[in-house]
């Protein structure tokens, strides 16, 4: 390869970065039909903690973030938890199943088993999120699980996937053209009906740069990508 | 001057290599090389950059020194990238516990540990380790231990396993790892090589004579990262060797029968779910090999065998101190769609403890396998079959992959068979308990699939009327079911 070729390569790079910097807003959202029908009302939610997984990625390989990913899972929370609230919905304090006189075992059993009825569904909801509008996916009935009290209307799933490279991986990514130089952080907000398990609401945000920060940019577009969720029925 | 200069070192470089009678293509390389604008200089500097290619990958994947010095573990001297795999081992584990991962029963946990401390060696534990066992929730048969002394056992490991001798061996097998240090020099092993593969690319992509060759060797270079996992894999082959032979070792030193370390390997070449891909590489000897060397060890030590009554004995404590984990088990199948394996456990459980409970346990497997035959066909226990099904199931969703059984040629006939199935151990469970809640529920789900909702309803009542809490999901689940039904039958 020339230099030139190189030179150009590495231009594209940076042409894409900036592309990607302008398409990193949010995907969605996308309602399904009851919800946008209004048969189905969302008055009352509680919120599951958010699943974080960050990756830092070195030129010794890659290691997980699991402090970092703690931190920006709690930061989402009171971001999503406080957009929601603005806009007239009652957000609960913690899981139902863990105030109704469950044990604490059973309570932290019950929610990993509906994280894992949510992991089979989520490569398929990433994949064609517009599916949520036909009403495709469901959790299924268990999920009543965390609330069988009926407390709530619906329980949100946040998950998010982040990438950092270090200094000496982000120079490698700059030298290498086949290599990708952008961290980046992946975030998606899903709705569940918490008697039937349907999703009821799903989008998704990407962000380009420091993975591991819940900055007020990305408050920002969380609040954006919660603004065609409709809070005027719940507010009747 | 420069152009004299470069003119004198290509003819003396070719006419060099000609006399040595070097291969044609390399010198159709050369040839390469000089026909770029990088002239002279750069088969030169190709050439050294050979060399230093050839030299990097000595160093990094032979280094004979280095992995005498790396072999003993025993010996190992802390660096800060081992404390820095520490604190993640560390964070593993509190973010395991926190996720609702890790399954408590008192009983089966003190039992465990009892287990897991008579194959550990007497003293004082290792540096930097604290001897914890743990059961993790989840349904595949898997045991792993942490370089800080964690060991966990998966609950699909334990429901599959069938006496003490078995749990003794896996739990010695993964002390061994923990002794020998064995994460901690893969950790080391693997971060030198993906170093050394980066180096490699960034060098190949500035080299003057970054052409043809350079972009070959690049290629390999990106796809040399997984061989170097696959190099890793066979590192991790004598690891575990090394782990299994301690075990039998260590069986043979205890009360433990050490044969059964080779029915522990068989119980792990079962797969009712046909998910299973045999790779080129893989990261364990091959079940097999594992078998037939650790038999030759027992075979070859003449060591007194443990009494029939001991080893009885100790069946029958592990199978009543884990008959709570193998429900739990069952569970976990079920909630991870995983109904064969589910089916293949509860049937385990009857045989020896055929009570009301376990019995409703079989129906549900019976009545959640849906159109599915009761074990893999041929055609999906294949390679193509395999790869079918795991794209089937980032394809569609759980209902559709119900729906796909269904429309499958013996789909309408296994569905048929699995309900009739499912509605004779149902009747089972009641006989033995008819205050069963779980077992009516299910029964009433079978009558309204099958369009009966009267018989449905009745069972419905039956549920809410038996001893299960109002607020269990047993008790609200037949009350949507009722729900359902009564506007079904109007």
């Amino acid at each position: 390869m020339t230099t030139r070729i190189k030179l150009r390569s590495h231009l594209w790079k940076l042409l894409a970065g900036i592309l990607l910097c302008a398409q990193a807003g949010y995907a969605g959202p996308y309602l399904h039909p009851k919800l946008k029908s209004r048969e189905k009302v969302v008055r009352r939610v509680f919120i599951l903690r958010p699943r974080m997984e960050f990756q830092k990625q070195g030129m010794k390989g890659a290691e997980s973030m699991f402090k970092e990913a703690d931190e920006c899972g709690a930061a989402l929370h009171t971001i999503v938890s406080g957009a929601l609230q603005e806009n007239g919905l009652d957000v609960l304090a913690g899981i139902p199943a863990a105030q109704n006189g469950t044990s604490e075992e059973d309570a932290s059993y019950a929610v990993a088993d509906v994280e894992s009825l949510y992991d089979r569904i989520e490569p398929l909801l990433n994949k064609k999120p517009q599916d949520v509008r036909n009403g495709r996916f469901s959790l299924g009935g268990d999920v009543a699980i965390l609330d069988l009290q009926s407390a709530s209307d619906a329980f949100i799933i946040i998950r998010g996937y982040g990438i950092k490279l270090t200094k000496g991986k982000q120079a490698y990514a700059w030298i290498v053209p086949t290599a990708n130089p952008w961290p980046s952080m992946f975030v998606s907000i899903t709705f569940v009906d918490s008697r039937t398990g349907e999703v009821l609401f799903f989008t998704s945000l990407k962000k380009i740069g420091n993975p591991v920060e819940a900055d007020r940019l990305l408050a920002k577009r969380i609040q954006k990508a919660l603004a065609d969720f409709p809070f005027q029925a719940s507010r009747k | 001057m420069l152009r004299a200069i470069e003119t004198a070192c290509c003819s003396g470089v070719l006419s060099d290599l000609r006399a040595r009678n070097i291969p044609a293509r390399f010198a159709k390389y050369i040839r390469l090389a000089k026909d770029t604008n990088s002239g002279a200089i750069g088969a030169a500097a190709h050439i050294a950059m050979m060399f230093l290619i050839c030299m990097i990958l000595l160093i990094a994947f032979f280094s004979p020194a280095q992995a005498q010095a790396e072999q003993n573990g025993k010996n190992l001297i802390f660096t800060a990238v081992d404390e820095d795999l520490l604190q993640q081992a560390d964070f593993f584990d509190q973010a395991l516990e926190r996720a609702g991962l890790v399954y408590t029963e008192k009983p089966l946990n003190n039992y465990v540990e009892e287990v897991g401390k008579s194959v550990l060696p007497s003293g004082a534990p290792p540096e930097k380790v604290q001897w914890r066992f743990r059961i993790l929730r989840d349904p595949l048969a898997n045991a792993f231990a942490l370089p800080n002394g964690s060991i966990y056992v998966t609950c699909g490991l334990l429901a599959r396993l069938e006496n003490e001798s078995q749990l003794a061996a896996l739990l010695a097998h993964e002390s061994a790892h923990v002794l020998e240090r064995h994460m901690y020099l893969q950790n080391r092993s693997v971060r030198k090589k993906v170093f050394t593969i980066n180096l490699l690319e960034i060098a190949l992509v500035w080299s003057p004579a970054f052409s043809s060759i350079g972009r070959s060797i690049s290629l390999l270079a990106n796809s040399a990262q997984m061989l170097v996992v696959a190099s890793v894999f066979g590192y991790s082959r004598e690891l575990e060797k090394e782990a299994d032979i301690h075990a039998v070792k260590k069986l043979l030193d205890s009360h433990y029968d050490p044969g059964e370390m080779a029915g522990l390997f068989r119980l792990l070449q079962n797969d009712y779910e046909a998910e299973v891909i045999v790779t080129f590489y893989q990261d364990h000897p091959k079940l097999q090999d594992r078998i037939k060397y650790t038999n030759r060890i027992v075979a070859e030590t003449s060591n007194a065998a443990v009494p029939p009554d001991t080893l009885a004995a100790q069946r029958l404590r592990f199978l009543a101190t884990s008959e709570n984990v193998v429900r739990h088990t069952i569970d976990l199948e079920f909630v991870n769609r995983r109904f064969r394996t589910a089916l293949a456990l509860s049937q385990k459980l009857v045989g020896y403890s055929p009570t009301s409970e376990n019995l409703t346990y079989l129906a549900d497997s019976y009545r959640l396998l849906g159109a599915r035959p009761v074990e893999p066909t041929g055609s999906e226990l294949s390679a193509r079959g395999i790869r079918k099904s795991m794209e089937r199931k980032t394809r569609l969703t759980p209902a559709e992959e119900e729906h796909w059984y269904l429309t499958q040629p013996i789909g309408a006939k296994m569905w048929e068979e699995n309900q009739s199935n499912a509605e004779e151990q149902y009747h089972r469970a009641l006989e033995a308990d008819d205050k069963n809640a779980r077992a009516h529920l299910g029964l009433g789900l079978i009558f309204a699939v099958a369009r009966r909702p009267e018989l449905a309803i009745a069972e419905y009542k039956k549920c809410r009327e038996s001893d299960s809490p109002l607020n269990s999901l047993v008790s609200q689940t037949c009350a949507w079911q009722m729900e359902q039904a009564t506007q079904a039958a109007h």
